[in-house]
């Protein structure tokens, strides 16, 4: 028995971590980011993220549903454990001021989360609700139809810029494509973006959402200075990155519903 | 008289949205304190609502005044809200600038509490539900529909006890568990960690302040007021009785949602 441990706040963590001492149980802390060696991932609930408590066991339970490990084997047998100060019973819950005398069996006892449960709800700002509206977007657009709108753009732009000059290609009355409105579109992205990924290491995706981010922050200046200059859509191979992002953004939506 | 508080609320308002309308109206409670509700269509948009703000404030000359702005988040992104809060914090008034809609609804009204104001149509919920009192005879709002809304945008009172009950537990839990101290909840915030307890005891003089109307909430309040005090804790498991109390308070508090 292999535990992982996830807790924003260590101290809170210090009673469990005890008693797992005490009773001989093999764990680690996990850092977001880290990649999951476990057959138990325990999570603290509510998460402290973006000055706010935020529950996401919701989330973190669709992602090991579908869990592979690092050989891209599915891990069926991963239990998921939510412990928090909820006083409640659930195979799945453990309530930290009162802890099971012994863990071992209660962590033996619990279900793997390939199997059809709900975790024990906990008070918080519920994360897949935060999710679904930075999907769904307000009302406008969502963020996926507005993403795509930029990746056509530049898919565009990559298709003709080899055979066509680039001022005609960005040519506002007669171009395939507006830069000031494509530059737009991006800075409206990045701002929408830079809102969400705040919350992004309570997230069981969290090393995506952080590619997603370096990606975005590197090719960023092709856009912040209005989509002018070629050289920086090669030089940081536009192309290429826009469709990185498009395929995390549509690979994480999945956890939004 | 105290000075005005201003709600502001900007959606979709079905009578406003006619050509003809000048898609604003100032509409009064009836309060003795200058209080008042902002009708403001939404396609005044981000610069219009901006101006307004900063036109009325300035007529207003009360640095003491105090408004929340509403914006409905079907047409308002949080880009507009983090526009909006940056030009109005350089704005002599104390200002708040909130979506409403999609997960923060304690503005529509709820059968339950008697409590809110708007349907989920883009009216108030008296426009045509007759055994609703939202507005008085002769058409201000009942301060209490008006004060019930303010307060809940203002201090989100359920939302800061619940952090509380967090944030307590998070340090008392390892507190007496690991580090082997010992003594009643209040003096172990007071002794190790000062700003938790200065806040717990804001968050009480903020519910017996506002919260006058509901006499449970006061009562739950008060039980757990207690047993902080009295409570003496040398295991986790004695932090299963407070735990149960915060939760008794913030069950009474008849707020709907966050």
């Amino acid at each position: 028995m292999q535990i992982q441990l996830y807790s924003d706040d260590q101290f809170a963590a210090s009673p469990l971590e005890k008693r797992l001492h005490e009773q001989g149980i093999d764990y680690s802390a996990y850092q977001p980011g880290d990649t999951i060696r476990a057959t138990h991932f325990v999570l603290l609930s509510p998460v402290w993220c973006n000055e706010q408590f935020v529950t996401c066991e919701r989330i973190w339970k669709k992602y090991f549903e579908e869990y592979k490990n690092d050989k891209g084997r599915p891990f069926r047998r991963l239990k998921f454990i939510t412990a928090g100060y909820e006083r409640a019973e659930h195979d799945n819950y453990l309530c930290l001021l009162d802890l099971p005398e012994d863990l071992g069996s209660f962590f033996e006892d619990a279900l793997p989360s390939s199997e059809d449960w709900q975790p024990m709800p906990i008070n918080g700002v519920d994360m897949s609700a935060v999710l679904q509206r930075f999907y769904l977007g307000h009302g406008k657009d969502s963020v996926l139809a507005a993403f795509d709108s930029i990746a056509i753009k530049v898919r565009d732009i990559e298709k003709y810029r080899g055979t066509k000059p680039y001022e005609k290609i960005i040519d506002e009355e007669n171009g395939l494509v507006s830069a000031p409105k494509l530059s737009e579109s991006w800075l409206s992205f990045r701002a929408r973006w830079g809102h969400y990924y705040a919350y992004a290491p309570c997230l069981p995706f969290y090393t995506q959402l952080n590619e997603l981010e370096e990606i975005s922050k590197s090719i960023h200046i092709f856009f912040q200075t209005g989509c002018n200059n070629v050289n920086l859509f090669a030089e940081n191979n536009l192309a290429a990155s826009i469709q990185q992002i498009k395929s995390i953004l549509e690979e994480c939506s999945t956890y939004a519903s | 008289m105290s000075s005005a508080r201003t709600l502001l609320v900007s959606w979709k308002w079905n009578d406003l949205d006619k050509p003809a309308a000048n898609r604003l109206q100032i509409c009064p409670v009836s309060s003795p304190d200058r209080d008042r509700l902002v009708r403001i269509h939404q396609d005044w948009g981000n610069d219009g609502i901006i101006h307004w703000l900063s036109d009325d404030q300035k007529q207003n000359q009360d640095a003491q005044a105090e408004y929340i702005l509403l914006l409905h988040s079907s047409y308002f992104s949080q880009d507009d809200i983090n526009q909006l809060k940056a030009l109005a914090a350089a704005m002599p008034c104390q200002n708040e600038i909130l979506h409403f809609g999609k997960g923060n609804g304690f503005i529509y009204y709820n059968p339950k509490t008697d409590s809110g104001l708007l349907d989920h149509e883009g009216n108030f919920a008296d426009a045509f539900d007759k055994d609703i009192l939202i507005h008085d005879q002769a058409g201000n709002i009942n301060l209490p529909y008006f004060y019930k809304v303010w307060r809940h945008y203002r201090y989100r009172l359920k939302r800061q006890f619940d952090n509380m009950r967090t944030h307590s537990h998070r340090f008392l839990h390892p507190a007496v568990d690991s580090l082997g101290y010992s003594g009643t909840a209040v003096d172990l915030l007071r002794q190790h960690k000062p700003q938790h307890f200065e806040t717990i005891k804001d968050l009480f003089e903020l519910l017996h302040k506002h919260y006058d109307d509901e006499p449970e909430a006061l009562h739950q309040a008060q039980q757990l007021s207690q047993t902080l005090h009295e409570k003496h804790l040398t295991s986790g498991a004695d932090l299963i009785e407070i735990t149960a109390q915060f939760d008794e308070l913030l069950a009474a508090i008849q707020e709907h949602d966050y």
